[in-house]
Order: structure tokens, then C-alpha cells, then sequence
């Protein structure tokens, strides 16, 4: 109900035409297949599933083999060391709903061509409501505790580190529930600041922080 | 050095995603050939959108008899009140602007052999057809039915918004029964989601009603799955027959005679047998059971050359759900494997996974979502199932999410070809 007015009218007004002019990538064919619930192109209406254009090449293809080796996640990090253009891939474990289930269909090539996909698609900042006041708390905190490593106010997934700004809210919240209660994996020194936060300005912090990067349009 | 610090030490690979476009010279080749698609549903206008971006010079016609398109998907929401039907319709405005011709007119016969269509307006010849009409009601299994007052909900848009009143307006305690026929529907898990839907209408608004479902196939998987949510959050509002056939109904007495014996209810709604559309059949295009058999690839018609046939209507024997979802993959694959005939790009003859997923809402904020994972198989008409998928390990600690992503699923899939 709460989604009622978001899912109506959030329609970008932009026409994405769903595929360039003669495609001819291979990952830009097997993107094809992710549209339906990422969007064209990678860019979702939400008003919850994750827009995955512009995401970082090693952070697709982490997320992926974590998701696809939920059960294994040691031998997900074996697939990525084995492979040398793959070093810098670390994998953390993942929660899902259902990406645990697609991942399994695609093999450690087909990960590699979509993450080259959907890393050269152009971010889109999502339309969404938030709470002003809130976001003001939210661009303080960030500075103080995000920025360093999401940088420009987390709209640059370099260094691997997922998109923020302009991503769907209920999805950021989905994923700090996770980390928080450990069924995602923090990296270590985002566990501190996360931690040292909470613990100097509340639990609310993070709600802050959300309606911080859902108001950046 | 944690595992972060070395790979921010690390300096990124660079990548290019500089494809070295391969340009084929198809413009004289494509001129020539008209593709029709027939039915502008969720595989034809999938079809029509892919094949002109993949080929862009082709010409494409869109045949539709319907100005509007009113999706299943999500109508059970609208029948208990959680939804406006507007947020279901669609226009075709945008196949314009990609220079796909929409006609709006009736296919009333095909001449496979001719390769013409005749429209209830004009008649139209192809090249290529791609066939994507849905499903027919089969009315003959039930005795004393009228087509014309038996509300379904399974094809009409106006249902919906009846069914929607049939509901509001029960007196409370006054009981619902639902009819699901046996064998293959259009959405398989959508009578279950109805029941779900109109139970919590019923659990807050006429908690003395109760909703009886008549199911004439055997217990499954899912039905297992629906039960276990029922007992925790339905209890004593829904009641399930399996294997319990409709075979007539008394529309006076506001009775369904079943093969095991008769019930009554307030608000009738029999979801008859389904089959390829009439269309299809009617240009000898299906088996004897009613479903067109395609070459698994291409989904080209076993029964006919340069036909294609996309969506609800095909055969069971591909071992394929009838979903959205699975119409839409079907679409673009087959959007693929003409691309591939027309313009003799390899690149486009790989063998992609077929993911098909149904989401099905339970309540507001509580969802649940089914996936089967098809490749296609080296020889024979069946897709090879790799998963499938069909409870998720913890399902009440997801179900909140999963009814922001299957409400995401909507958008982003009708976005895809409706905008
Ligand atoms: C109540 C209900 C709920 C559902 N829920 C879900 C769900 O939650 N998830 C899911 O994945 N699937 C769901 N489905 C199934 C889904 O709607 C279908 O699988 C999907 O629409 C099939 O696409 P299609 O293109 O084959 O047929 P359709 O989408 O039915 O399109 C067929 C089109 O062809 C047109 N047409 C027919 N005959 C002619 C003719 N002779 N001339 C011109 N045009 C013609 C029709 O007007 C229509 O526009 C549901 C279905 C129902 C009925
Ligand atoms: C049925 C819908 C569906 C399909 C199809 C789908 N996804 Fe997802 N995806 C999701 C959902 C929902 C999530 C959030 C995690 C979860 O609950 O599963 C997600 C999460 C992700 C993420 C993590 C994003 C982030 O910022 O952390 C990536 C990457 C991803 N998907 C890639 C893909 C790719 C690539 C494909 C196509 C091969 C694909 N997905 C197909 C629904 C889908
Ligand atoms: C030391 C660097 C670092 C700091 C500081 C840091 N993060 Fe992160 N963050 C990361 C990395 C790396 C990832 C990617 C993890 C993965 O691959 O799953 C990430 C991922 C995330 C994600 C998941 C994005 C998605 O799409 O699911 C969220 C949300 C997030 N961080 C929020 C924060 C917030 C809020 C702060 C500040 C309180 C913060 N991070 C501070 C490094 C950091």
C-alpha cells in the first residue's frame, strides 16, 4: 500500500531504447534476460529492485559468484584467484531473495561478459521521495563516516563499492539490515565506521543516511 | 593488508567495452521482408520492440485488437482492491516512435500457405509471422455455463473491475468459490494468488465468508507451498479441493456440480480450461490438445513454414511455464534467432539461459516468488530444466521484500514494452 503512489507515477520519462543499434556484445544479449526485473539497460523503476547500470565490473561479479556459490563462498574465491585478470575480485557473502537462484544459470564467462555490460551503462539517479530534514542529518554523516570510500557522496561505485546515491531506498535498506545483522558481509573498516556511528549518534543514523542517498537526484 | 585495502592499493584493471561493431549490410535484404506479429500482448509487443532495435530497417507491423492492453499480471490486486485498474492498462504509443506499425484489427483467419491475414478490416500479407494471441477459454467442459455472464477474470479486462464488485458487495458470510480447471493455465500459480488476495479482503472486511477453492489437478508443489501459508495466515478462510473437477454449473441456484459433488456460493468464478487461441487452432497450427508445438530454438511452428508462435499459446511439451516472464524471455530469444537468419550474425545464434519467474502476492507487503531455469536442450523439443526453485528456504522472513521486488518486477517488465 505504503508503494502505491511511488509505483504509479515513478516512470522515468526518458525513452531507453532497450538495446544499441546492431548489438553485437555478447553480454549485451545476455543482459537481455535481466531487464525484465533490473530494467532496460540496468535502470529500474523500482520502487525496491536495484538499478545495476554503471556498477563497478569487480563488484557484478563478485555479487554474482556470491550469490551463485552462496553455499560455497570459499570456492568462489578460488574461481576469481585462479583467474589472474580477476585479482582484485573479493568475495563477500551475500543475502537475496532470489538472486541465489539465477546466478546458477550462468557460468564464470557469462558473469564476466554481463559485468562488462552493465558497468559501461550510464547511471541513472532513481525518482523517489525522501525526508529533507533527514537527508541534511544524512549528507553530515556520510562525509564524516562514507565518504572516504563512497566517494562524492556515494554516487561513484569505484573501488568497488556499490552505488548509493540515487539507488532505490528500500533496496539500501534492505542491504544495511543485512550487514547489520551479519547476513552480508561488511568489509571490515566500513564495520567499524558503521559501528562507531551507531554507537555515538543512534541507530536512526541510518535511516538518515538512506533518505540522504535517496535524495540525490 | 585486509581485502579491501589491497584491492584499493590495487589499480583497477581497465577494461574497454569497445566491441569491435560488426556492421552487416542487411538493408536490402530487410526491406524485402514484412514481419507481422499478431497479438500485442506480453510476448508480440516484447518481439516487435527487440527485433527493430536488433534489425532496425525491418519492417514490422504490430496486428492487435485491442486499443488498450489490460495485464493478468496484477490484476488479482485490482479484484481485492489494492490497485486501480488504469495502473494495469496499457497504450501502444510507443511503438510509434520506433516506427512499428500498430494496426488495430482482428485476425480472423491465417493462410499459412499464402502467408496471408485476413483482419476483420483488411487483410495483410507477410513474409515472417510471429503468432502471440494467448489462450482461449475452453466453454464446452462445463454444462450450462453462459461464455456471455461467466465472469472469469482470466482474459476480459471488464472481469476484473465485475469480479472486483461481485466481491465488495458479498454479505458477510456469504461464500466465494473459485473453479481451476485441470492442465496447463495462463499464469499457474494466479488462482492461488486470487485466493490469497481476495481471503485478505475477506480476513478484514467479511470475516464470517469463506473461500472455497475447487482445483481439478492433484496436489503439487505448489499447492504444498500456498497451504503453508494459508494455515499461518488464512486459517479457516480458505478452503482447498484438489482433484475435484467442475463439470457443470446451476446458474440459478448459484451451484457448481463437481465430480465430487455440488456446492454453493455467493460469488461464482469458474476459470474454464485453457487452450491456444482460437486464431491459432483455427489456422491448424496446434496439436490435438490444443497447444501449438515450436522448434524450442526459434520457436518456430513445427506445422507451418515462417511462422513463429510465442507466449501462452505454445505446446506444454516445451516443458515451459505460462507466464509473463517467460513469454517475454521467449520473445527476445526468438527476436534473436530471426535476427540471426536475417542478418547472419553469429553473435546472435548463442545459447542463452531461459529464466522464468512468477511472483505471487499473498497480501499486501507479502510475497512469494517461484523460478525455473531452462537452457536449451542439444536436440528434441523439450527446454532442458536446469532448477527449479520453487520455496524459497525462509519464506516469511523474505516475503516483505519480495513484495517490494515482484511490485519492482511489474514496473520494470511493463516499462520494458509498454514505455
Ligand atoms: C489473472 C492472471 C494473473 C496472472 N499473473 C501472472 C503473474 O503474476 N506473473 C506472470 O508471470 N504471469 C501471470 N499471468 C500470466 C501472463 O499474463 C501470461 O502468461 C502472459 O500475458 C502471456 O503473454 P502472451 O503474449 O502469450 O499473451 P497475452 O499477454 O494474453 O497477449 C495476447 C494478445 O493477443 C491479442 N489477440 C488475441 N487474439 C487476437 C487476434 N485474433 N487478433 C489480434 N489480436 C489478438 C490479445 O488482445 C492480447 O493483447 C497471469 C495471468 C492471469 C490471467
Ligand atoms: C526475477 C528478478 C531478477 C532477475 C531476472 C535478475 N535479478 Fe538481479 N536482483 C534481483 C533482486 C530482487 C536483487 C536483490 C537481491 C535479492 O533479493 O535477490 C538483485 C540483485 C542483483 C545484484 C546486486 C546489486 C547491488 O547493488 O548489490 C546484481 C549485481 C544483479 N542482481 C545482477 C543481475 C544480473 C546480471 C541479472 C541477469 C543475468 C539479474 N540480476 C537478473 C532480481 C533479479
Ligand atoms: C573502508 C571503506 C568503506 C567505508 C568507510 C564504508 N563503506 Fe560501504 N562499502 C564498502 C565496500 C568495499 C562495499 C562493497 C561490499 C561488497 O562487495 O559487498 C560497500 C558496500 C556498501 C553498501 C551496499 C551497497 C549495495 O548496493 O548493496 C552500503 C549500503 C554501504 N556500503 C553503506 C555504507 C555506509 C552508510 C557507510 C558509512 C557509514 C559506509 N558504507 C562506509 C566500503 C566502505
Amino acid at each position: 500500500m505504503m508503494y502505491k503512489q511511488v509505483i504509479i507515477f515513478t516512470l522515468l520519462a526518458v525513452f531507453l531504447n532497450p538495446l544499441s543499434a546492431n548489438a553485437t556484445s555478447a553480454g549485451e544479449l545476455l543482459a537481455l534476460t535481466c531487464s525484465s526485473c533490473h530494467g532496460t539497460k540496468g535502470v529500474s523503476h523500482g520502487p525496491a529492485t536495484p538499478s545495476i547500470a554503471g556498477l563497478s565490473k569487480n563488484y557484478i561479479i563478485a555479487s554474482m559468484l556470491s550469490y551463485k556459490h552462496i553455499d560455497n563462498l570459499d570456492h568462489a574465491q578460488d574461481i576469481v584467484d585462479e583467474r589472474k585478470n580477476l585479482d582484485d575480485v573479493v568475495i563477500l557473502k551475500r543475502s537475496a531473495t532470489i538472486m541465489t537462484r539465477i546466478a546458477k544459470a550462468y557460468s564464470i564467462e557469462e558473469i564476466e561478459k554481463l559485468a562488462d555490460y552493465f558497468s559501461s551503462q550510464k547511471i541513472t539517479l532513481a525518482v523517489q521521495d525522501s525526508d529533507k530534514d533527514q537527508a541534511k542529518k544524512g549528507e553530515k554523516l556520510h562525509d564524516r563516516y562514507c565518504e572516504k570510500c563512497h566517494e562524492e557522496g556515494g554516487i561513484k561505485p569505484d573501488d568497488d563499492v556499490g552505488l548509493l546515491a540515487g539507488q532505490w531506498q528500500d533496496y539500501l535498506r534492505n542491504s544495511m539490515h543485512d550487514f547489520r545483522n551479519s547476513d552480508r558481509e561488511m568489509p571490515k573498516k566500513m564495520r567499524n565506521k558503521i559501528d562507531k556511528m551507531v554507537k555515538k549518534k543512534g541507530a536512526n543514523s541510518i535511516e538518515a543516511l538512506i533518505q540522504y542517498y535517496a535524495s540525490q537526484k | 593488508m585486509d581485502k579491501i585495502d589491497r584491492r584499493r592499493f590495487l589499480k583497477l584493471a581497465g577494461f574497454s567495452l569497445a566491441s569491435s561493431a560488426l556492421f552487416f549490410s542487411t538493408k536490402a535484404f530487410a526491406d524485402s521482408q514484412r514481419i507481422v506479429i499478431v497479438g500485442g500482448g506480453i510476448a508480440g509487443t516484447t518481439a516487435a520492440i527487440y527485433l527493430k532495435t536488433l534489425v532496425p530497417n525491418l519492417s514490422i507491423t504490430l496486428i492487435e485488437k485491442n486499443t488498450k492492453y489490460t495485464a493478468g499480471i496484477m490484476s488479482n490486486e485490482v479484484i481485492a482492491g489494492l490497485r486501480d485498474i488504469s495502473s494495469i492498462t496499457f497504450g501502444y504509443e510507443n511503438l510509434n516512435k520506433i516506427n512499428i506499425k500498430l494496426i488495430n484489427d482482428a485476425a480472423v483467419e491465417i493462410d499459412t500457405n499464402d502467408q496471408l491475414i485476413h483482419g476483420k478490416k483488411d487483410k495483410y500479407k507477410y513474409d515472417r509471422l510471429i503468432l502471440a494471441p494467448g489462450i482461449s477459454l475452453d466453454w464446452q467442459s462445463i454444462q450450462g455455463i453462459d461464455n456471455a455472464k461467466n465472469i472469469t477474470g482470466w482474459q476480459r479486462g471488464v472481469d476484473v473491475t465485475t469480479l472486483k464488485e461481485q466481491i465488495t458487495n458479498i454479505k458477510n458470510g456469504g461464500n466465494i468459490l473459485i473453479s481451476i480447471p485441470k492442465g496447463p493455465i495462463s499464469g499457474p500459480a494466479a488462482p492461488y494468488e486470487r485466493a490469497s488476495l481476495i481471503a485478505h479482503y475477506l480476513k478484514s472486511q467479511k470475516s464470517k465468508s469463506k473461500l472455497f477453492i475447487l482445483d481439478g489437478n492433484s496436489p503439487s508443489e505448489q499447492t504444498a507451498l500456498f497451504k503453508s501459508i494459508w494455515s499461518q495466515k488464512y486459517k479457516d478462510l480458505i478452503e482447498l479441493q484438489t482433484n475435484t473437477t467442475t463439470e457443470g454449473v446451476d446458474v440459478g441456484n448459484k451451484t457448481i456440480i463437481t465430480n465430487q459433488g455440488k456446492i454453493k456460493g455467493e460469488v461464482i468464478n469458474i476459470i474454464p480450461a485453457q487452450r491456444a487461441n482460437l486464431i491459432a487452432q483455427q489456422a491448424a497450427l496446434t496439436d490435438k490438445d490444443g497447444w501449438c508445438p515450436v522448434d524450442q530454438r526459434s520457436f518456430s511452428s513445427t506445422k507451418a513454414d515462417n511462422v513463429h508462435i510465442l507466449g501462452d499459446a505454445i505446446s506444454p511439451a516445451l516443458g515451459l511455464r505460462k507466464t509473463a516472464q517467460c513469454a517475454n524471455s521467449q520473445a527476445k530469444h526468438c527476436a534473436l534467432a530471426i535476427a540471426a537468419t536475417i542478418t547472419n550474425n553469429e553473435t546472435y545464434k548463442r545459447s542463452m539461459p531461459l529464466i522464468d519467474v512468477e511472483y505471487s502476492i499473498i497480501a499486501p507487503s507479502y510475497a512469494i516468488s517461484t523460478v525455473q531455469i531452462h537452457k536449451q536442450a542439444r536436440e528434441g523439443l523439450r527446454y532442458q530444466q536446469l532448477d527449479t526453485h520453487v520455496k524459497d528456504v525462509k519464506v516469511a522472513d523474505k516475503a516483505h521484500r519480495e513484495y517490494g521486488y515482484a511490485v519492482s518486477w511489474f514496473n520494470n517488465i511493463t516499462q520494458e514494452i509498454f514505455a
